[in-house]
Formats: C-alpha cells, structure tokens, sequence
C-alpha cells in the first residue's frame, strides 16, 4: 500500500516570493499543515498524500505557543542587531534574560571576549495606542533603538494587538529607514495568523531574504550554512564547527550565534544544511531559487548513522568526497566504540528486566520523544541505533514538508504513534500514562507531564550549557546523548518521587481516555479507535509494523503493572462518540484505580498483585 | 559633529526621553515586569487551587512562563501553573468572528479535565479589541452545577504585570468572596506579589512567622497548602498589612470599602532587627497586642540575630568597609536593602533607582523611606527609572564597589567593578525557594549570600 502511496507526489512547493511584504503562512502554502493529530505515522503519510487530513478545532487548549514567542527565543541571539517587538509590554517579556544569554560561557570555549548583550525593545503599546494606532510610535522607536544602540539590524516583529489595530509595517519601516543606519527587517509575526507556530520562522526568512542577503558577495567555496541551532548547546556549535573545520570548511551558524554579518553573507554559501529541515525550509528554498545556494533537508546529524548521511551530502557539495569518507574513518574509531558501550550498558539494563521477568526475552526498551517534527527523524533513528524501540513520537506540528522523510523512517524503524500538539501538556500527559514507554523524552516546559512518565530525559539542553556531555549533535553529541538516555535508566528515584506526589492537575478520567476526547468532529476526522492505537495493552493492528525480527513489539509491559488491570470495560468511552464535549463525566469516578499509584511504579516488588510480586523477588535473588 | 558634541547630544536625547512617562516613550528596554495578563496568570496560580484560563494568542502563557514565572528564581508554581494553564489559543478568524463560542468551549471543557476549586478567566489583548462578551460568557458559568468562576479583564496594553495582582483581588472581590464575621487578631498581608517580588514566598512566611509570634493570626494567601481557604478568608481579617507604598493600597480600599475591614501600610520590607521591630511594633500597636508579649518577641529574636551578625560582620569590616553601594530594585525591596545596610551594617548608599514605576503620590513616601533616618552622612541619589538602557546611563555615574540589583545587571556589573547580587525581578542567576531576607535574621541570610561570592578566600 505504501509503495503505491510513495508515488504520489506531494505538489504543493510554491515558489517564495519576495516582492510580497511577508510569508504565506505555511496552512496557505502546504496541503497539510495541522497542529492536531493522533495515529500512526504511516496513516499520517497516507493522510497526507491523499490530501485527506483536515485540521480540527479543539474545546480543550492549553498555553501553547505563537509565531512570535517562539522566533523572538532565536531572534533575540543575533549579535550587533536590535530585537524590537512592536507590541504591549508581555510579548516581550520572554526575553528578560538578554543581557545574560551566552555571557557566562568561557572565552576559553570560544565565546568572543567582546560579546556583547543581546537587546530586546518593545513599544510598549498601550491603551490610547490601540486606539489611537501604534504607527508613530514605531517609526519613533526605530530611531530610537537605532541611536541607543548603533546595531547593523533591527528586527522588528509584530504582534496580535499591533495586528488587529492594523498598523502598517511596512509603511513605518520604509518611513524611518531613511533617518536610521541600522537595516531594519519587518517580520509579520501576529500570534493569530497560524496554528503552525513555524509560519513565524518563515515570517523571518522572508524578511532575511529578502532585506538582508546580499547579491553582491562572492562565492565561498569552503562556506556551509548552517540553520537553528536554537535548542541545541554551545557544544553543538563546537561539535559541528570541529567536524566541517576537519575537512577544510567554514560554518556560517544562523540564526542562532550569527552576527547580522553571517545573514548577508548567506547567499556567498556553497550549500545550506540543517539542523531541522523545516524550522529553515523556507530559508533554504529562498536561497536556493534567489541567491543560488543548492541545500538538502535531510539527513540531520543526530546519531552516528545520520551524522555519517550529513556530512557525506555537504562533502558532494563542496567537493570534499574523498576527504569526508577519511574523516567519517577517523571519527569512527574514536567514536564507535563508545557508542557501542552505551548500547551495552542499555542491553544490560533490558536483560536485568528480562531477569525479572518485567521484560519478555525480545522486548525492546520503548521510548517516545517529544520533540519538534524536523527532530523526529534524527531522534527515532538514533534511539534505532541505541536499541531502543521508538513507542510514539510527539510533534510541535506537522505539515507536508516532512511527510516524505516520514516515509523513509517508517521504512527503516518501523512503524510507530505520532501525537501532533502544540505544547498540549494534557495531550502528553494521556500519552505516556497510556503507552507507558520505558523511556520518555522531554521538554521541560510542558508542564505536568513529568507525572505519568516513568523514566524522563530531557530533550533540551539550555543553550548556553558548555560542558562535553551536553552535546546532542554530531558523534560527540552520539554519545554525550546516548549518555544521557543510559544515565537515566540508572536512577530515577527522581521521577518516581515526583511522581508520588498527589497533585496530578487533571481529573483520574483522562489518565485513560481517548486522546483526542476534545477534538470537535473526532469521529468523522479519526476513523481509527485512538484508545487503542500504540496502547501496549490493546493495539491489536499490526498491519502497519515492519519486521524487526522483534517479536514483542505489542508486549504487555509488565515493568508498568502495579496491579491494575487494564480492560474490564475501562475503555469503553461509549459516551464520546456523536459530540466532543459536553457531556458528563460522572463515570470516571468509577475507574478503581488511583492514577498516581498505577502508572508512576517501577519497583515491583511493591506490588499489591501477590503474582508479580513473587515474580520480582524471584527475579532479584536468581541476579543475586 | 566632533565626537564630544555627538556624545553631548545623545545625552540631552537621553535626558528628554527619560523625562517622559513610560507610556510616552517610543520604546522600553526590558522594564522588569511584563503585561497586566502575565500578572494575574501567576498571583492566580499563587494560590493553591485556583486554575486560571487564559482567553489569549497561544504565546502569551508561554512569554510569561519565560520571561515572568521562570525569571522570577524558580520554574512553575502550583500544578495548574506555567504551561499546563488553559488558553482559548485564538487564531485568526477568532479576530474576525468572535472568540466568545471558543471561550464557551474552553471553559466547559476545563471544568471536566482539570482539578480547581476556583477558575479564573484571564482576557488578553485579542478579546479587549475585537470586543468578546468575556463577563456575559463567564456569568453563565456562575451556576451551582459548575465549580466557581470569575472574571479578569487583563489585556496587555491595558496594564503592567504590577496591575495584574490588584485586577486579580478585584476580581475575588467583587465576584466571589462572602462577607465573614470578623476574627479577633486575624490580618491579610497585602502588596507582595508571587513571582513580580523574587522573594515572595519566603517573605510571606517569614512576616507570618513574626506576626504569628506576637500572638496575632495571619491569614495565608499565597503559597500555602490551604486550597482557597486563605483567600476566602479574606474579609473575616481585623487589619489588612500592605507592605508597600503603592501596590496593594487600592485592594486595600476596596476591601475596607465592601468588609469594613482598616488596612495599615508599611512601604518596604523589613529586613534585619531594627526594621522587623518596628514594623511588629507598629502593627502591635494598631491591634492592641500586649506591649510585653511583643517586647519579648522582639528581645528573643533580636538576640538570636546578634548573634549570627557577630559571626557574619568580620566580613563587613575585612571585605567591605564602609564601601559604597548602589541598588537597582522594586521600591519595596530597594527600601529594605537600604535601610538595612545604612543603619546596621554601617554601608553608604550611593544611588538608589527604583524600577517599579511607582505612583507620583508614592514616589514622596518611597523617597521619604530612601533618605530619611538613616544612620550616617550618606544620603542616596533616588531615581525612578524601569528602562535598562537608561538604568545604565545612571549608574555611569555613580562608584561603588557592590550592586544590588536584577540579574540584568550581573554581567553589566564587570563595567562597574562592582560585586553584583541579585535581589530583585529578573533574577536568572539563582533560584528562589523560601529564601527571604525579611524578619530579624534575613540581613544575615543578605549577607551569608553576598559574602559566598565575594569575601573569601583569605
């Protein structure tokens, strides 16, 4: 069936067109752009092939994100340029940290000793500018910032209250830029434009294209752009700039520790990689169809296996076949063999389960990431190499510019569940507590989630960390990473502490429910049971898994069990088909388990079920 | 234009710009607060049990989880806090149509997932301009089937996060609390707000403490374990405290309006014995409190300090002798802080510049607190000023050898050769549990802390 699908292209790549004042948010651009989804992956990929995913309204939100706050977080790093938000005093508030970000890091590793701090402004709108329009006040502020601070750039983005008054951007920007020195580049940035919040990044790069890279640079041969490096470390950057450097190449690093320098000079580039293909889709294809720099989307360098993909492609761009094919050798055997340690150490953990009979013989560790949908195919291909079996991944969004890597990963991982949420903490909160991976993957801004996770790890480090271990990309990152998922099966008395305490924030029903429980029209949008999709204890479709020679793909997880037993009718949400909401919840009082107890518990032998007790004892005297 | 005439006129362009108000200004620079939505999200997450929902954009949770909650020394507060808090998330054709059918939606559904005993709708920018119903939407909600739910109009153009904590107790004013008989010795503490003041947690409780010490009964609104109880509780108080000069007066009012109960205000936290007296003694006298019971509180605790001070002055003679010091800080804390190092550690203030935007008819008060009876020939320099770049073009001016001040100001502080320590919102660099440096040994925890980074070794 897939085969077939493949086929089916996916035309919606529209050319980017510069002479307009910004972006087409990427809903108007792509066929599919949505931020809710619950299925497999592979049903997505069909989904979107057949151009039959819809975008659906939900009842229940929580604090989410928008176009502005997330591209106001990689904006803010640029040095020598001015971050003005024109907009009322909180939009801006995000970036209290300015005069601190990356000054703490040592100029022993490579911070320049002359980084200055990163200004963020706001025009600080207020009641008589909403009535009265913000426009004067814009054009004034960008003489000001101008003066104060002489940067080369100035990075206006606009918000939802300067939207609605409808003030003119443009107009002010071409206004003032007579009277200021700073380049000043718009970016239409309104917090309501779009459910993809990556519609702001694109909203960026438009206005980096379009005002900021410059024709006039030559060619560099050796140059290699390199996009969003945001939720990755200061080690990143070392790692990278190490790998490139060992085959003669330059990074320009955008737009994360770029100065506005490095923007105009993206067009003088060889060839533009990224570190997540669609935060910099519109980036690349910018500069590919204006300025003439080829680049490629995928792979990304996560993980020795794509690290290898990664700097082979760059290698065909820039000449350095040969060179790269000695380099990947020589960072191999430095690298592989701690590599090969780590996934010792994690088929150790998972033979001491099997001891304890919480494992079947086969059954692999499981893990889901929480994750952007650009790192998906990074992270399920890394935790692939590590051993471990990828549960669910969940995305920030989810649009076509991914759909065929998507296709390529199922191919080569296997199938696997995608839950597609912008920062819905409930979302994830009913998925670890529902597919119980051993391992979860995430961010610590999504609150409340740490409760129904059994062993967590993070997904970000802070930028500014510096420390080896602190590296996700490239082979260092292979392993400071693949470090990181051992240590945590190592100890998590941090999570199950946690985890004990009474102060759940959602109602015991949910813990159990259908994921989707609060889309409108979820019946019509998702014809499969999403209870039971990815659910270890039910999912009986096995159509879309792919061989492993892994056998226990749908195990019962016995590591999870406290004595609680699923089915018995807990599943039985008969009253959510027909409408979303609404309806009483009065039922959920009759589940007989305590949320808290079942999900959290990793030690068996504290189990209220005599069975499984006996069952670990056992298991711990045969280790002993 | 020779580079001295550039400099010259940039300066008078400062001067003018700092001579108008802020909401005159063309621009602010990070002015350590953030929008009236920010401050009623976390004063409303303060209290355990109240889940507030946001009727905003999607981002607006998550600047003020950044910018607000998470540089205010911690992460999130309460289980409905930061990123789990709802939001109606509006898009677009909101703005055209109407979001009142989302918040409909929001709200309904937020009653069957979440736990709360109090729901708080807090209104952005988008719903104030495109003109949303939010009290009519919220009003049929207000039944007995439904858990309680009240009201805030808090857009961000319409207020600073300082504004939020007084729309927040105007809102449990006017639709939720109950008038309750009166409790002999019971007092509110008002004017210090969860996550605006770093220190709010632990200066609740250490102004309890002492308050509970000479056998009065403070009632706990934020920060505790009580659910919604303190807030409730809130009219059956004798007094209500308002430790500032400005914030929490007009809920004060209100209050004395609507239950009749008398307020007193105290601008500043009393930091070190000499403040923390008088400050009890002042309240003591107002509730009638034995005058014995309070001298015996007073001489305990006193004595009990002294005798950490001993230990901890070394370092004020060895390291900082009689030095030089300038504060960038919210009134309450600035009026602490100065105090306490002019007229118990024998410090001299430089300069003062108070970033809270305070009132005009607080400024006199705050300045009174700032210059008058202090111990010493030194009387600061007091500004008020909130916008960074302009903070730094004061203090260009001044030496001293430590800054108090925000995290803003950490690695600013290398151009001053000043020991630099955070007191103050942004506060990035620590993290801020119950620390507090209220009540009679809070200048020696001051102290503890600064030392730790600059006194040894030796």
């Amino acid at each position: 069936m897939h085969d077939v699908l493949s086929e089916l292209p996916i035309t919606d790549e529209s050319p980017i067109d510069l002479t307009k004042s910004t972006c087409p948010t990427r809903e108007q651009r792509l066929s599919v752009a949505i931020n809710a989804y619950y299925g497999k992956v592979s049903d997505l990929v069909k989904g979107t092939r057949e151009k039959t995913l819809v975008q659906p309204d939900r009842c229940f939100e929580q604090s989410g994100n928008c176009l502005l706050a997330l591209n106001a977080q990689r904006l803010i790093s640029i040095r020598d340029s001015v971050l003005l938000f024109h907009s009322p005093i909180g939009c801006a508030a995000g970036q209290h940290s300015s005069h601190e970000l990356f000054q703490h890091i040592p100029v022993e590793q490579g911070r320049p000793a002359d980084l200055d701090f990163f200004h963020a402004v706001s025009t600080n709108l207020t009641e008589s500018d909403v009535v009265f329009g913000g426009y004067d006040k814009l054009v004034a502020a960008l003489k000001e910032a101008d003066r104060r601070y002489s940067p080369r750039a100035i990075f206006v983005v606009t918000s939802c209250a300067s939207g609605i008054i409808g003030d003119d951007l443009e107009g002010a920007v071409n206004e003032a830029q007579p009277h200021v020195r700073a380049k000043i580049v718009p970016c239409r940035t309104e917090g309501f434009r779009s459910r993809v919040t990556q519609t702001g990044y694109d909203a960026f790069w438009h206005g980096v294209l379009k005002y900021l890279v410059r024709k006039d640079v030559p060619k560099q041969k050796d140059l290699v752009n390199v996009t969003n490096m945001f939720s990755y470390t200061w080690m990143d950057k070392i790692e990278i700039s190490r790998l490139l450097g060992k085959l003669g190449l330059r990074v320009n690093f955008v737009p994360e520790f770029a100065k506005v320098e490095d923007l105009e000079n993206l067009g003088a580039a060889a060839v533009t990689a990224p570190i997540c293909p669609t935060f910099a889709d519109y980036l690349m294809r910018g500069l590919d169809e204006h300025f003439g720099v080829p680049y490629f989307k995928e792979p990304i360098p996560f993980g020795v296996k794509n690290t290898d993909e990664w700097l082979r492609t760059i290698a065909t761009y820039t000449g350095k076949e040969k060179e790269v094919e000695e380099l990947i050798k020589e960072e191999h055997a430095n690298w592989i063999p701690k590599v090969d340690k780590i996934r010792q150490g994690l088929e150790d953990i998972r033979k001491g389960l099997v001891e304890q009979g919480l494992k079947k013989e086969n059954e692999r560790l499981t893990a889901i990431g929480a994750v952007g949908q650009g790192r998906v195919i990074g992270h399920a291909a890394f935790l692939e190499e590590l051993g471990l079996k990828v549960a669910a991944a969940c995305t920030i969004d989810y649009d076509s510019l991914i759909a065929d890597s998507f296709d390529s990963l199922v191919k080569e991982v296997g199938d696997f569940v995608i839950l597609v949420s912008t920062f819905q903490a409930a979302d994830y909160a009913n998925l670890f507590s529902r597919l119980k991976p051993d391992l979860s993957l995430q961010a610590p801004f999504k609150g409340g989630v740490i409760k129904s996770a059994k062993t967590i790890a993070t997904i970000h480090w802070l930028r500014g960390d510096h420390h080896p271990s602190m590296t996700q990309a490239g082979y260092a990152g292979a392993v400071g990473y693949g470090n990181m998922i051992l240590r945590c099966f190592q100890n998590n008395a941090l999570t199950k502490l946690l985890a004990s305490f009474d102060d759940e924030p959602y109602k015991e029903w949910w813990y159990e429910a259908d994921p989707m429980h609060f889309v409108k029209g979820k019946d019509d949008i998702f014809k499969a049971d999403r209870v039971k999709i990815g659910d270890p204890d039910h999912d009986e479709d096995h159509g879309h898994d792919h061989d492993h020679g892994d056998t226990a793909d749908h195990h019962h997880v016995h590591v999870h069990a406290t004595g609680h037993s699923h089915g018995g009718g807990h599943h039985d949400h008969g009253d959510e088909h027909g409408h979303s909401h609404g309806h009483d919840h009065g039922h959920s009082d009759g589940h007989a388990h305590s949320h808290g107890a079942h999900v959290h518990r990793l030690h068996p032998c504290e189990d209220s079920d005599p069975a499984r007790r006996e069952a670990c004892i056992k298991g711990r005297e045969a280790k002993q | 234009m020779s580079a001295t005439e550039a400099a010259k006129l940039n300066q008078l362009e400062d001067e003018r710009i700092a001579a108008l108000d802020p909401k005159e200004r063309p621009l602010q620079e990070t002015p350590r607060h953030t929008c009236a939505l920010g401050g009623v999200m976390a004063t409303a997450s303060a209290v355990r049990g109240v889940v507030p929902i946001l009727h905003s954009g999607g981002g607006c949770g998550w600047a003020n989880f950044f910018g607000f909650i998470g540089a205010s020394g911690g992460g999130q507060i309460g289980d409905g806090g930061a990123m789990t808090t709802p939001c109606t998330t509006l898009l677009e054709k909101h703005v055209v149509f109407g979001g009142e059918e989302r918040l409909r939606d929001q709200i309904e559904s937020t009653f069957q997932l979440m736990k709360g005993d109090l729901f708080v709708t807090v209104s952005g920018c988008i719903p104030a301009l495109i003109g949303d119903d939010v009290e009519g939407i919220v009003s049929e909600f207000k039944k007995p089937e439904y858990p309680p739910i009240i009201s805030v109009k808090s857009s961000g153009f319409n207020g600073t996060s300082y504004d939020g904590y007084e729309m927040f107790f105007d809102a449990v004013i006017d639709q939720h609390l109950e008038p309750r008989p009166v409790r002999r010795g019971l007092v509110n503490i008002l004017g210090i707000q969860p996550c605006q003041h770093i220190f709010w947690k632990g200066d609740l409780q250490e102004i309890k403490y002492n308050l509970d010490g000479i056998g009065l009964e403070t009632n706990r609104i934020f920060g505790g374990t009580s659910e919604i109880e303190g807030l409730e509780n809130i009219p059956a108080a004798e007094l209500n405290i308002v430790i500032n000069s400005w914030q929490g007066l007009a809920t004060a009012k209100k209050l004395e309006e609507k239950f009749g109960t008398p307020y007193i205000v105290f601008p500043g936290t009393p930091i070190g014995p000499k403040e923390t007296a008088g400050f009890l003694r002042r309240v003591a006298e107002r509730l009638h409190v034995k005058e014995e019971v309070v001298d015996r509180w007073i001489e305990t605790r006193s004595k009990l300090a002294h005798d950490d001070f001993n230990l901890v002055a070394t370092f004020l003679y060895m390291g900082f002798c009689n030095v030089h010091f300038a504060v960038v800080a919210d009134s309450n804390i600035a009026i602490g802080l100065v105090r306490y190092f002019t007229n118990e550690c024998g410090l001299l203030p430089a300069t003062v510049i108070v970033t809270d935007n305070p009132p005009e008819e607080a400024r006199e008060i705050i300045r009174d607190r700032l210059t008058n009876e202090l111990e010493g020939l030194i009387v600061p320099d007091v500004h008020f000023e909130n916008d960074t770049y302009l903070i730094h073009r004061i203090l260009e001016k001044y030496s001293f050898m430590l800054l108090f001040a925000s995290s803003m100001e950490k690695y600013a502080s290398r151009k001053y050769m000043a020991g630099h320590h955070t007191v103050t919102f942004p506060a990035f660099d620590r993290i801020i549990l119950r620390r507090t440096y209220a009540g009679f040994g809070g200048g020696n925890v001051l102290l503890e802390d600064l030392f730790s980074k600059f006194a040894r070794p030796f």
